[in-house]
């Protein structure tokens, strides 16, 4: 069974569309406090397994537990309520609402966002409201976007949208953070930035699942790598395990580097 | 049991009706996406234009189904050119087109209101009505031309879109403008094509609806346009054949459920088997299954 | 000036309805059409309740607004399973049942409707005069228009536009898309029947007529028209759209095609606006419909 400190269990998930078999008997752990890297070429499966665990996808067989608790099947809003908090590779910022405005969507259990609760409104309200803002100027200000906090988040660059929406996902307070593919499309100086904002979250108690492409930030940061091929797991260990692993030199990192 | 093959017969008269309006309707959605709420607007106008030319000018029937094939490609040539074009060319999605095919839809009703009045019109080509029987079942000769038609305009649409590259070009761009490009005709091109196509095709709908009833009024487009989009979609959305197919079916449940159920109930149940099926089968009956997406 | 005092309650009924659908189009992104069917609802209710039992006027709010959200809850149960053309189409159906039974039911009086309904009381006062409902229907779109600025200025609000903007990213944040679309839904709800009361008291008598798909429509129409996501522009719509075929009787268009040029003026509208300006006349976003 799942040892102490794994917060997050695959077993045998699979998954098809049609005739195409996305995820085919998935199965990884991924240990409380650490980075885990899914990686793998286009087609993989990668996204389609990060469905799966937030419940976006149902799959055909298989369970996924967090922690002891089965969360295959719940809805996505149960799955996140869990602890699992997920970043999207397109974003999916709310582009007319204030920089702002999106972190503090994100904080829970605000009892301002019951509508009956905003009818009868109340101090308590104005407290909350206060502190949710505190909570939110206090992130972007780490992220070096509080100058950016009343902008509308379309009018963002495409970097401060990734900070962001990073911003967004830690108000979320989950413990499992899914991001895919945080550093593509940033300049060499703003991934390394990410780099060590993500190994500071994990020093911080959040555990990281990652879909990554970039070879040398997976090697440099992760834990530890599954790589993923025409939907099956084909290798899993250190990074300095899956690099050497032939298999994975020649259907994956060999066609990439 | 004579009295329910009757009502399997009126069944196929009214789904005719109901699958010559969807086919239009399900070609221009397939080819642009949007709902095109107008073409009954469409549907009504040309069956104006029709009775101006058939009984007002006395210009005879071939010359009245000629005005009504080139008024309403013309009028959703246009509407297409004018409004949905220029839309989709500003990133705008069909869904706001859908919106504004209400207005359009509500412009046409009312200016024929304003030019041909709101009371009814007799759309007669004189002489008399042939009464067909067969055993126990009777039908007239509009409502066989009716049922003719419908089957040999099903039958070539579905060759068209199967087997021919113009079709088959249509079809594909419904799910991704730049496939159809692949053909290379020009996707807006194409779209002008489905519109003069599909509103040419309820053009002669009208007609031969409008000589089957005996009667045309301004409202007339309204209350089969509803119709139609219960057809497009208990058949299956973006799909000629399944729409046709769906327009049968509600035919013939409509008429099958005059058995048990008061007339007047029909328009609630259309609407409630519309609502079924949009939970509980959403690709319709015929439609194909679409592959699920991630997200 | 009973004409001057007629218009402004009908106005104030529009302002009231416009808001009430602006909260589901303009704030959350759900292009209901059944908002006509909802006020009919609250219509048959008021008139029913005041020809066989009570003309109250509180008694009347109250179960108007209960059975309006009885019938929502019916609509929005399973319409809100469904997104975009499909949410609207299915909301489509139901405006269309409901209002065949408003048409074909004994009890709802048939095409002719209702009729002989008396004038209603307030804490036994009886509200005779043109000018006494005129305050009526002002108070209520006043508690309509504060109650709904209230809940969107709260995190509830920016809940509702996060709907609009991105529904998976609301999900993945914990928070329940299903239920915000209910509560907004019911919410709206019970405003749209509320207006249907006031309607039935101003007029003491119903007419089936108003509360079809067409009037469906017209709503959606003030909505845009003001702008998507403002209140402040439902009602200046309302206002403007009421008042501007009343320009007719001073123009020199034949009485007869009044009805006609009117319907053609709104269609005009619909399609102006939604091809050229759909952040609506003091709208705040331009694409809040995508």
């Amino acid at each position: 069974m799942a040892s102490a400190d794994t917060i997050l269990r695959l077993e045998a998930l699979s998954k098809s569309f049609g005739g195409l078999q996305a995820v085919r008997d998935l199965s990884f752990d991924v240990n409380a406090g650490t980075i885990t890297s899914l990686i793998g070429g286009n087609g993989a499966g990668k996204t389609t397994a990060f469905n799966l665990i937030t419940g976006n996808l149902v799959p055909d067989s298989g369970h996924i537990y967090l922690r002891d608790a089965r969360v295959d099947g719940l809805p996505p809003h149960k799955v996140a309520r869990a602890g699992i908090a997920r970043g999207f590779q397109e974003l999916r910022l709310f582009n007319r609402l204030s920089a702002r405005d999106n972190v503090e969507a994100a904080i829970p259990n605000l009892r301002g966002e019951s509508i009956i609760r905003a009818l009868i409104g109340g101090r308590e309200l104005m407290d909350e409201r206060n502190a949710a803002d505190a909570r939110a100027n206090a992130l972007l200000d780490d992220l070096t976007i509080a100058s950016q906090a009343d902008s509308l988040a379309e009018r963002l660059s495409y970097g401060q949208q990734k900070l962001l929406s990073l911003g967004r996902l830690l108000a979320a307070e989950g413990e499992l953070l899914l991001l895919d593919e945080p550093t593509s499309g940033l300049s060499p100086g703003m991934v390394d930035d990410f780099c060590t904002r993500m190994r500071r979250l994990t020093g911080n108690g959040k555990t990281i699942l990652l879909i990554e492409h970039n070879v040398d930030i997976v090697m440099r940061l992760s834990d530890w790598v599954v790589v993923m091929h025409q939907g099956t797991k084909i290798a899993e260990g250190r990074p300095e395990e899956v690099r050497n692993n032939v298999t994975v030199m020649h259907t994956y990192l060999g066609i990439t580097s | 049991m004579s009295v329910l093959a009757q009502f399997a017969v009126n069944g196929i008269v009214t789904g005719s009706v109901y699958a010559l309006i969807a086919l239009g309707f399900a070609l221009i959605f397939t080819a642009s996406r949007v709902f095109h709420f107008a073409h009954g607007g469409v549907y009504t106008l040309s069956a104006f234009a029709g009775y101006t030319v058939l009984v007002t000018l006395e210009l005879g029937i071939v010359a009245a189904f000629l005005a009504a094939i080139v008024t309403a490609a013309l009028i959703g040539v246009l509407i297409n050119m004018l409004l949905y074009e220029p839309m989709k060319a500003g990133g705008v999605s069909p869904f706001v087109a859908l919106i504004s095919s209400f207005g359009v839809l509500i412009i046409i009703t009312h200016m024929t209101a304003m030019v041909w009045g709101s009371n009814p019109v007799v759309l007669s080509r004189g002489g008399k009505t042939t009464v067909y029987r067969f055993g126990a079942i009777y039908t007239t000769d509009a409502q066989m031309l009716i049922i003719g038609f419908t089957v040999i305009l099903a039958v070539a649409l579905w060759i068209f879109f199967r087997h021919m590259r113009l079709g088959i070009a249509i079809r594909a761009m419904g799910n991704d403008s730049e496939l159809a490009e692949v053909v290379g005709m020009p996707a807006k091109r194409l779209r002008n094509i489905s519109f003069i196509v599909g509103s040419g095709l309820v053009g002669i709908s009208a007609m031969l609806i409008g000589l089957n009833v005996g009667i045309i009024d301004f409202n007339m487009g309204n209350e089969i346009i509803l119709m139609a989009t219960v057809a497009m979609i208990i058949g299956g959305l973006g799909n000629v054949g399944a729409a046709a197919g769906g327009g049968f079916v509600l035919g013939m449940i409509q008429n099958i459920a005059i058995w048990k159920i008061e007339s007047k109930w029909q328009m609630a149940l259309s609407f409630a088997i519309l609502i079924i099926v949009l939970l509980f089968k959403p690709n319709g009956l015929f439609g194909e299954k679409r592959p699920a997406t991630g997200l | 000036m009973e004409y001057f005092i007629y218009i402004g309650t009908l106005i104030a009924i529009y302002a009231t309805l416009t808001i009430s659908l602006n909260l589901l189009v303009g704030y959350t992104g759900l292009i209901s059409i059944a908002q006509a069917a909802i006020y009919g609802v609250g219509a048959y209710t008021t008139a029913l309740l005041a020809l066989n039992f009570t003309n109250d006027l509180l008694i009347s709010f109250v179960c108007a607004a209960v059975v309006g959200v009885f019938v929502s809850l019916i609509i929005a149960l399973p319409s809100l399973r469904l997104t975009n053309e499909y949410f609207l189409i299915a909301t489509m159906g139901f405006q269309a049942i409901i209002f065949s039974l408003f048409m074909n039911l004994e009890i709802t009086g048939g095409a002719s409707g209702l009729y002989g309904i008396p004038h209603p009381t307030l804490f036994g006062h009886t509200i005779r005069a043109g000018w006494e409902k005129l305050l009526v229907a002002l108070a209520l779109a006043v508690i309509c228009y504060a109650s709904a600025l209230r809940i969107t200025n709260a995190p509830f609000g920016r809940l509702l536009r996060a709907v609009r903007e991105d529904q998976t990213a609301v999900a993945s944040l914990g928070k329940s898309v299903f239920r915000v679309k209910l509560a907004i839904f019911v919410f709206s709800a019970v405003f749209a029947s509320a207006a249907g009361t006031i309607y039935v008291y101003s007029l003491t008598a119903l007419d089936p007529v108003a509360f079809h798909l067409d009037e469906s429509i017209f709503i959606i129409t003030l909505v845009i028209v003001g702008g998507t996501g403002s209140l402040n522009g439902s009602i200046l719509a309302a206002a403007l759209l009421i008042l501007l075929p009343e320009t007719f009787k001073f123009m020199a268009i034949p009485e007869a095609i009044a009805p006609e040029v009117r319907q053609v003026l709104y269609g005009a509208l619909l399609v102006f606006f939604t091809r050229f300006r759909r952040q609506g006349l003091i709208g705040e976003y331009r694409d809040v419909l995508k």
